[in-house]
């Protein structure tokens, strides 16, 4: 479940993520290919774009909203498992009900192609500090 | 459940995401698949629970274990979705998979985490190509 605040977690920094909070478009997350996201079939795991749209879409949510954004479902489209040489993603919000929000995330290659899609719904919870 | 034969299956071994995440995967009982991870500090977000992307990761892996197993050749995922039950920070969390429609190309599964005390954790479905 990503909750993110505007620091960084443990598994984001373990798989190389790269963000931008400075970025006057919103927050900006890019991802070098290293070989550990690879498969024994040289495709990267699917599971790290997973990880890269909860992150965009979690930290994105977090910003607009000032609150955590806890996942609470996320569907998901893979349309090329290639590896390639960066990735970014962008998301947009959807949908706000109260405390629950929607939104969707793309993930594009260095050359804009469109890598993977995902809808996501998530729970606020409101920052306490 | 009681393990008769704990035996690795060869090429996850030799999958580097798998190794960098921890997963560990069992045939036990020579028949049912599972795949196992120890949850450790890297596998945490910011808030100290177990990030959305190590769930999604895992029933990946054994939707894909469970399809490989069968069709003896890789496949690729098209579709994945996941249902966050339970948020959990800690322990042993362990995956199954059930293969719900086995077409010639095509092949859809559901899987589950549960942890040490089978509680849910988590829910997954998902669409595969399979690679002939």
């Amino acid at each position: 479940m990503e909750e993110t605040k505007s620091t960084i977690s443990s598994f984001y920094d373990y798989l190389g993520f790269i963000g931008d909070e400075t970025s006057e478009t919103g927050f900006e997350l890019e991802l070098p290919l290293n070989p550990f996201l690879l498969q024994d079939d040289g495709t990267v795991h699917p599971g790290v774009f997973a990880t890269m749209l909860d992150i965009m879409m979690g930290a994105t949510i977090s910003r607009q909203t000032d609150s955590f954004a806890t996942t609470i479902n996320l569907n998901l489209s893979y349309f090329d498992l290639e590896p390639k040489a960066n990735y970014t993603a962008e998301t947009v919000i959807l949908h706000r009900d109260g405390k629950y929000v929607t939104a969707d995330g793309v993930i594009y290659d260095q050359n804009k192609k469109r890598i993977a899609k995902a809808t996501g719904s998530f729970k606020l919870n409101p920052k306490n500090y | 459940m009681t393990a008769v034969e704990n035996k690795k299956i060869d090429w996850f071994d030799k999958n580097p995401y798998l190794n960098h995440l921890g997963f560990e995967v069992m045939v036990q009982d020579g028949k049912d698949i599972l795949v196992k991870l120890s949850i450790d500090s890297r596998h945490l977000n910011i808030q100290q629970n177990l990030h959305g992307g190590v769930h999604a990761s895992m029933l990946d892996t054994i939707q894909s274990v469970a399809l490989k197993t069968v069709y003896k050749t890789n496949v690729t995922a098209l579709n994945l979705n996941v249902h966050y039950v339970t948020g959990i920070n800690q322990g042993l969390i362990t995956a199954n998979a059930r293969i719900i429609q086995q077409g010639y190309k095509i092949a859809a599964v559901e899987s589950e985490i549960v942890d040490e005390r089978g509680e849910l954790i988590a829910k997954g479905s998902g669409v595969y190509k399979i690679r002939r």
